[in-house]
């Protein structure tokens, strides 16, 4: 008795290539424009030190331009309105903050001091490696 | 008796994930994926009491944008570290290190600053403005 030979058909579904193509362009569009707010921000470079930041939940972020303008939730502080910012605050324990290298470091201290008054424990300044 | 015309407008739907692709291309050659490193920096509220304790000699750091003095002498910049790590091994020093900043210190420069230091462990670090 002669033995049956099943051949393997392989298919690909050429119909449906478009439709993914589709799907992989809207999420380069999306993606290329989200993270475009950081561009904006010159960040301060580094050699050594790096600490890695994983959990994003329950995590604040703040951007500081090199005007000292504080970016947080789209609204604008600045020196003066910085106590309008307390109260919109919310209690987490980290906080990020994201400014721009030429940016007074004088505009953060305040923002640490009134991190610190409102109870966080840990801040992470975002830097970019330098190569 | 006059011909009328139809205008047939017709897209060519076959060449369009071909152009779905190229755009694809397009946004993955453009795209920049950003690196997020981050500084830590943990806040421990001080007491009124803990400095009382404290007898021994603390590192006095004065951050100006142009030059930076320990303990009232300019410092070069590859020299910061060590200066510090020589003055820790002395036991007439605590590993308290206090920072007094210059209002117009540029954040760039603290950073630089922060990150030598913070390659050194079990330190604990008050931030003050220079006045």
């Amino acid at each position: 008795m002669k033995k049956k030979y099943y051949r393997l058909k392989l298919f690909i579904p050429f119909v449906t290539l478009a439709d993914i193509a589709f799907l992989i362009l809207i999420f380069f569009i999306i993606t290329s424009y989200s993270d475009s707010g950081n561009n904006l921000i010159n960040l301060p470079e580094i050699k050594y030190e790096i600490a890695k930041y994983n959990d994003n939940t329950n995590i604040i972020k703040f951007y500081i331009s090199k005007e000292n303008i504080i970016y947080y939730k789209s609204k604008k502080y600045n020196i003066i309105n910085l106590k309008d910012l307390k109260e919109r605050i919310k209690q987490y324990r980290s906080a990020i903050i994201i400014a721009d290298k030429e940016s007074k470091f004088f505009i953060i201290y305040k923002l640490i001091n009134l991190l610190s008054e409102k109870g966080y424990k840990n801040i992470f300044f975002m830097v970019k490696r330098r190569n | 008796m006059k011909k009328r015309f139809k205008l047939l407008i017709d897209i060519p739907s076959s060449t369009q994930s071909d152009i779905a692709f190229l755009l694809i291309i397009f946004f993955i050659i453009t795209a920049v994926f950003v690196r997020k490193d981050y500084i830590k920096f943990n806040i421990i509220k001080s007491s009124g009491t803990e400095e009382k304790v404290i007898l021994k000699k603390v590192i006095k750091v004065k951050l100006y944008n142009n030059k930076i003095l320990i303990n009232n002498e300019q410092i070069k910049n590859n020299n910061i570290l060590l200066k510090i790590k020589t003055l820790l091994r002395n036991k007439e020093y605590s590993r308290n290190i206090v920072i007094e900043f210059k209002k117009d210190l540029k954040y760039n420069n603290f950073i630089i600053f922060f990150e030598k230091i913070s390659q050194i462990k079990n330190i604990k670090i008050k931030i003050k403005e220079l006045k």
